[in-house]
C-alpha cells in the first residue's frame, strides 16, 4: 500500500502503462493534483485488494496519514498544476452533495404536503372513481369477456400501453444482448458442479414450477395472474432448469438465437393481433372476435392468445437476462 | 392534522421512500447503490399507485357472478404492472452497462470510472497515433 | 380514408419493422429495411400533412374498439403530421450520414441490434408525437430512454459506456419524476387522457380545489422532462453522452430524442394545462429564467471546449435552452416559436454532427480542433455542412437558425411583459457567444494546415454522408427563406392540438 507515497510521476506512469496508453507525451502534459494522485493511489490499491469503495479507502488512508477527516488534501503536491487548483474537485463535490441533500429534503417536504391535500386514502367518492372506472367494472366482463378486470383493461381497453410495455422488455433484452454477448470463445466452458441439494430439490420442484407458470398464463383472464406474472414464473423455471442441467445442455435446447426468434415471433403475433383489432375498431369495420362465455378457458377473444404471447416473451427475456449475466460471471 | 397523517400514511410512506431513492441516486457513487436507488424510487411510485387504487371495502377486481361486490379501482393495478416491467427493463440495462464498466475499469465507483475514462484517452479512441 | 389511418400505420410500421429486424439475416439489408420504412413513413406523413393543412382539422384514432376515455387513442393534427415528417426525414438522413462511422465504430455482430434499437427509438418518438394519453407517453418515454442510452453505449469504448451510464442515471431520475407527476395527477383527476385531464383541471382551478397537488404534479412532469431533454441545470450528462456516441447516434440524440420530450412538454402546456392558472403562477417564470441562464452558460462552456463534438454538444444545450425560454414567454406565440426552434434545430444539429463526423474521419479519428485544422479542404461538402450549420446557429439570415431566433424575438416583443427585454438581450448575447465559438471553429477547419505533407489522408469512396449533408443544406435554406408558411402551419397546428 502507498503510505510513503512515492513520487507521483512514477505512480502515474505505471497507471498509464497499465491503461495501455503508450504515448509518452501524455505523461508530461497531464496535470497532477492531490485528488488525482489519491485516486491513482486508490487504483493501485484496488489492483491488489479486490474491491473497496473509494470512501472506505479514503477513510483508511486518511486515518494513517493525517489527524482529521480530509487529511488526504494536505500531502505535498508537486508544483505542476495547470488546469485545476488542488482540491477544487473535492470542493465541488462537497457543494454538490450539500445541494443534493437540500434539494431532496425540499422535495420531500413538498411531496408530503402534496399528499396531505390529496383525496383521502380509500375514499370511495374520490375523483378517481369516475365514469372510466365504472365502465371498466360494470361493463368490463360484457365488453372484453375477461372475468379478471385488470386483464381486460390492460389487454383490451388499454392494449396499446401493454404493447408498448412488451416492447420495452424486448428493447431491454436486445440492449443487454448488444452489450453483453461475447463471441463464441467466451461461452461454453463454464462447467459448474451441480449442488446436491439443489439437484434433488430442483428436480422435484421444476415440474411444479412449469405447471404453475403455464396455469397462471392460461388462466390470466379468469383468475389473478396473466402473461406477465406467469411468464416470470416460467422464466424462473428456465433458470432453475439451467442450474440443474448446466448451461451447456440448456443452451442446446434454447440457443440464444432461438430465444430471440421466439421473442420476436411472439411480439409480432401480438402486434398482428392488436393491429387487427386497432384497425378494425377505429375504422368501425366490426369484425370482432367472439367473446365466448365469460369464465370459460376459451373465452375473452384475443386475451388468451395475447396472454400466451406475453408469457413467452417475458419468460424468454428473463432467461436471456440470466444467461447473459451468468456468462459474464464466469 | 395527526388524523390526516395517519389517514394518508401510505402516500406519505411512498413519497418518503421516493425521496430516499432519489437521494441514493444522487449521493452514492457506487453504481450498484445507484441501481438500488433507482429501484427504490420506482417501487415507491408503485406503492403510491397501488395504495391509490384502494377503495374502502373493495376487493380484488376479479368479477364474481355470485354476489354484488365492491371492487377496488383496476386502473392503478394496470399502471403498476406496466411500471414494474419498465423498471425491470431499466435495471437490466443498467446492470449490463455496469458489468461492462467493471470489466473495463475494475471499479464500481462512478467517479473513479469517469476519471479513468478521461485519463485513458485524452483525445479519442484513435487519437493516439494519428495526432498530427 | 387513407389519411385517417396514417398515424396508426406509421406507428405500427415503425414498431413492427423494428421488432422483425432479427429475422433479416443479411446485415446489409437491415439498414436498408429501416431506411425504407423511414422513407415510407415520411411520405405518408407528408400526405397527412397536406390533407390536414388544407382541411384545417384534426382527428382522433381509436386504438381498439373502445372510444377515448376507456381505450387508448392517437390524435393527429397538422402539427403532429409536420413533426412526424421532420422526425422521419432527420432520422433517415442521420442514419445515412452516419453509416460509414457506424460500420467502423460498432462491432459487426452488434450492428443489426443497433439498427433495431434505432428503429425502436424512432417508433417511440412517433408514438410520443401522436399519443393522446399521458401513460402511453410514459411507456414510450421509457423505450426511448433505454434505446437512446444503449445507442450511446453501442460504440463500446470505456468513455461511451461511462457516458451512457450517466445518461441512464439522469434518465431514471427524469422518468421517476414524470411517473410520480402522472400518478399525482391521476389521483386528483382520475384521468389519463389529455382532453379529459384538461376538462378536470379547468373545473378544479375554477373551484380552487387541489391547487397544491396540481402545481406539484405539473412541476414534477415538466422538471422530469426537462431533465431528460437536458435543460440547463440538469444538462451535465449531455456533453459526455453526445460527444462519445457514434455519429448517427449523436445526430439522432441531439436532433430528435431531446425534441421528443419537448413535444410532450408542448402537449402538457397546451393540451393538458392549456389556459389554466397553474402554469401562470411561477412555472413559466422558472422556465424562462432557466432558459435564459442555460443559453448563456452553455455557450460559455462551449467556448472552452477543445473537442469539436463536445463543443457541438454544449451548443445543443444552449439551443434547448432557447426552447425553454420560448415556453417561458407564456404566450401562444412563444410556444409557436419553440416549435419552430424544435424543427430548425432538428435539421441543423444533425447536419453539424454528420459533417463533423466526416471531418473527424478525414483526420483519422481525432476530435481536437488542432488536428482538424484544414480538414474541410479535404472534404468540401462536409466543411460546407459544418459552416452552414454553425452560421445557422449563430443566426445568419436566410438560414434555419435565424428564422427560429426571429420567431422567438417576435414572440417576445408581441408578448410584452417583463420578459421582453431580458429575452431580447439574452438572444443577442447568446448569438454573439455562438458566433464566438462557431466562427473560430469554421476558420480552423478551412484554414491551412501547417504541414500538409504529414497529414494522414484517409481516402474513402462512399459518399453517403455527402448526400445527407446536401439534403440537410437544402432543407436548412428552405427553412430560412420560407418563414411565413411554416409559422402559419405551426399556429394552425397549435390551435388544433
Amino acid at each position: 500500500m502507498k503510505d510513503d507515497r512515492p513520487e507521483n510521476n512514477s505512480t502515474f506512469e505505471r497507471l498509464m502503462q497499465w491503461a495501455k496508453a503508450e504515448d509518452p507525451s501524455l505523461l508530461q502534459e497531464e496535470p497532477v493534483d492531490p485528488d488525482h494522485a489519491e485516486l491513482v493511489a486508490y487504483l493501485e490499491y484496488l489492483k491488489k485488494n479486490e474491491s473497496v469503495s473509494f470512501e472506505e479507502y479514503r477513510r483508511e488512508t486518511s486515518g494513517e496519514k493525517s489527524e482529521h477527516g480530509h487529511g488526504a488534501e494536505e500531502p505535498a503536491a508537486p508544483a505542476r498544476k495547470k488546469h485545476r487548483k488542488p482540491g477544487t474537485l473535492r470542493r465541488a463535490i462537497r457543494v454538490y452533495r450539500v445541494l443534493a441533500v437540500l434539494i431532496v429534503a425540499a422535495l420531500m417536504c413538498a411531496l408530503i404536503a402534496t399528499v396531505l391535500y390529496m383525496p383521502a386514502f380509500g375514499d370511495p367518492d374520490s375523483p378517481m372513481i369516475n365514469s372510466v372506472v365504472d365502465r371498466y367494472i360494470d361493463k368490463g366482463v360484457e365488453e372484453t369477456g375477461a372475468v379478471n378486470l385488470v386483464a381486460g383493461m390492460i389487454l383490451d381497453y388499454r392494449a396499446f400501453d401493454t404493447f408498448g410495455e412488451s416492447t420495452v422488455l424486448f428493447a431491454a433484452a436486445m440492449s443487454t444482448v448488444l452489450l453483453m454477448r461475447r463471441s463464441k470463445r467466451a461461452c461454453g466452458h463454464v462447467a459448474r458442479e451441480t449442488d446436491f441439494i439443489l439437484n434433488r430439490m430442483g428436480r422435484i420442484i421444476l415440474p411444479a414450477v412449469f405447471v404453475y407458470g403455464i396455469y397462471v398464463v392460461l388462466n390470466g383472464h379468469i383468475s389473478p395472474g396473466g402473461g406477465f406474472s406467469g411468464g416470470t414464473v416460467l422464466g424462473c423455471g428456465f433458470i432453475l432448469g439451467a442450474l440443474l442441467l448446466g448451461e451447456e445442455r440448456m443452451n442446446d435446447i434454447l440457443t440464444p438465437d432461438r430465444l430471440t426468434k421466439l421473442t420476436v415471433g411472439c411480439l409480432l403475433a401480438y402486434g398482428a393481433m392488436k393491429g387487427y383489432s386497432f384497425f378494425t375498431g377505429a375504422n368501425h369495420v366490426g369484425w370482432e372476435i367472439p367473446k365466448g362465455t365469460p369464465g370459460d378457458i376459451i373465452s375473452a377473444g384475443f386475451i388468451l392468445p395475447l396472454n400466451i404471447c406475453v408469457g413467452i416473451i417475458v419468460a424468454c427475456t428473463m432467461y436471456t437476462f440470466y444467461t447473459l449475466f451468468v456468462q459474464k460471471e464466469e | 392534522m395527526l388524523e390526516l397523517i395517519v389517514q394518508q400514511r401510505y402516500y406519505i410512506g411512498a413519497v418518503i421512500l421516493f425521496t430516499i431513492g432519489l437521494a441514493t441516486l444522487f449521493l452514492h457513487r457506487n453504481l450498484i447503490k445507484k441501481i438500488i436507488g433507482l429501484n427504490l424510487m420506482d417501487t415507491a411510485v408503485f406503492l403510491f399507485l397501488a395504495s391509490m387504487g384502494y377503495v374502502e371495502g373493495g376487493t380484488a377486481p376479479i368479477f364474481s357472478f355470485a354476489a354484488e361486490r365492491a371492487y377496488i379501482n383496476p386502473v392503478p393495478g394496470g399502471l403498476v404492472l406496466t411500471g414494474i416491467v419498465v423498471a425491470v427493463s431499466t435495471t437490466a440495462v443498467f446492470l449490463a452497462l455496469t458489468c461492462r464498466l467493471y470489466e473495463k475499469y475494475r471499479s464500481l465507483d462512478l467517479d473513479v470510472i469517469l476519471m479513468r475514462a478521461r485519463e485513458r484517452h485524452p483525445g479519442t479512441e484513435h487519437a493516439q497515433n494519428t495526432q498530427v | 380514408m387513407l389519411a385517417f389511418n396514417i398515424p396508426f400505420i406509421s406507428l405500427f410500421l415503425a414498431l413492427l419493422s423494428a421488432i422483425a429486424l432479427p429475422f433479416v439475416s443479411r446485415r446489409g439489408w437491415a439498414l436498408a429495411v429501416t431506411q425504407a420504412v423511414q422513407v415510407i413513413i415520411a411520405a405518408l406523413s407528408a400526405v397527412l400533412l397536406v390533407q390536414l393543412a388544407s382541411t384545417g382539422e384534426s382527428f382522433t384514432f381509436m386504438m381498439g374498439h373502445f372510444p377515448a376515455p376507456w381505450g387508448n387513442e392517437l390524435k393527429a393534427g397538422p402539427l403532429e403530421a409536420l413533426l412526424a415528417l421532420v422526425f422521419s426525414l432527420v432520422m433517415f438522413l442521420s442514419m445515412t450520414g452516419g453509416a460509414v462511422d457506424m460500420r467502423k465504430e460498432i462491432r459487426e455482430e452488434a450492428q443489426g441490434r443497433y439498427f433495431l434499437l434505432m428503429q425502436l427509438l424512432y417508433a417511440s418518438l412517433l408514438a410520443m408525437v401522436y399519443t393522446n394519453d399521458l401513460f402511453t407517453a410514459y411507456v414510450f418515454i421509457e423505450i426511448s430512454a433505454i434505446t437512446a442510452c444503449v445507442a450511446v453505449a453501442a460504440k463500446e469504448s470505456g468513455k461511451s459506456i461511462a457516458a451512457a451510464i450517466r445518461y441512464l442515471v439522469f434518465s431514471g431520475i427524469g422518468s421517476g419524476l414524470v411517473l410520480l407527476g402522472i400518478s399525482v395527477l391521476y389521483a386528483i383527476t382520475g384521468n389519463l387522457l389529455m382532453e379529459s385531464l384538461h376538462e378536470s383541471i379547468t373545473e378544479m382551478t375554477a373551484k380552487g380545489e387541489y391547487v397544491l397537488p396540481l402545481t406539484v404534479s405539473a412541476l414534477l412532469m415538466i422538471v422530469g422532462l426537462a431533465v431528460k431533454s437536458a435543460q440547463f441545470p440538469f444538462h451535465s450528462w449531455l456533453p459526455d453522452a453526445h460527444s462519445n456516441a457514434t455519429t448517427s447516434a449523436s445526430a439522432i440524440l441531439s436532433g430528435l430524442v431531446l425534441k421528443g420530450y419537448i413535444v410532450l412538454v408542448i402537449k402538457l402546456i397546451i393540451r393538458v394545462f392549456g389556459g389554466s392558472v397553474i402554469l401562470n403562477m411561477f412555472i413559466q417564470e422558472l422556465l424562462f429564467i432557466l432558459g435564459l441562464c442555460g443559453m448563456i452558460y452553455a455557450s460559455l462552456a462551449a467556448m472552452r471546449q477543445e473537442d469539436v463534438k463536445r463543443m457541438i454538444a454544449y451548443s445543443s444545450t444552449a439551443q434547448i435552452a432557447y426552447i425553454f425560454l420560448a415556453f417561458g414567454l407564456g404566450t401562444r406565440a412563444g410556444v409557436a416559436a419553440a416549435c419552430f426552434q424544435v424543427i430548425a434545430h432538428a435539421f441543423t444539429k444533425p447536419m453539424i454532427f454528420v459533417s463533423a463526423g466526416a471531418l473527424i474521419r478525414v483526420r483519422g479519428g481525432s476530435h481536437d480542433f488542432g488536428a482538424l485544422r484544414g480538414a474541410a479542404r479535404q472534404d468540401i461538402i462536409a466543411g460546407l455542412g459544418f459552416t452552414v450549420g454553425g452560421l445557422s446557429l449563430c443566426g445568419l439570415p436566410l438560414l434555419a437558425g435565424f428564422s427560429a431566433k426571429y420567431s422567438i424575438a417576435t414572440a417576445a416583443i408581441s408578448g410584452g411583459g417583463w420578459q421582453m427585454i431580458p429575452a431580447l438581450l439574452g438572444l443577442a448575447v447568446s448569438s454573439v457567444l455562438n458566433a464566438m465559438y462557431y466562427i473560430p471553429a469554421i476558420l480552423a477547419i478551412w484554414g491551412r494546415h501547417a504541414d500538409e505533407t504529414k497529414l494522414t489522408v484517409v481516402s474513402e469512396k462512399r459518399s453517403e454522408h455527402t448526400f445527407a449533408i446536401l439534403c440537410f443544406l437544402v432543407i436548412n435554406v428552405i427553412l430560412g427563406v420560407v418563414i411565413q408558411p411554416i409559422t402559419s402551419l405551426i399556429y394552425q397546428g397549435l390551435a388544433l392540438l
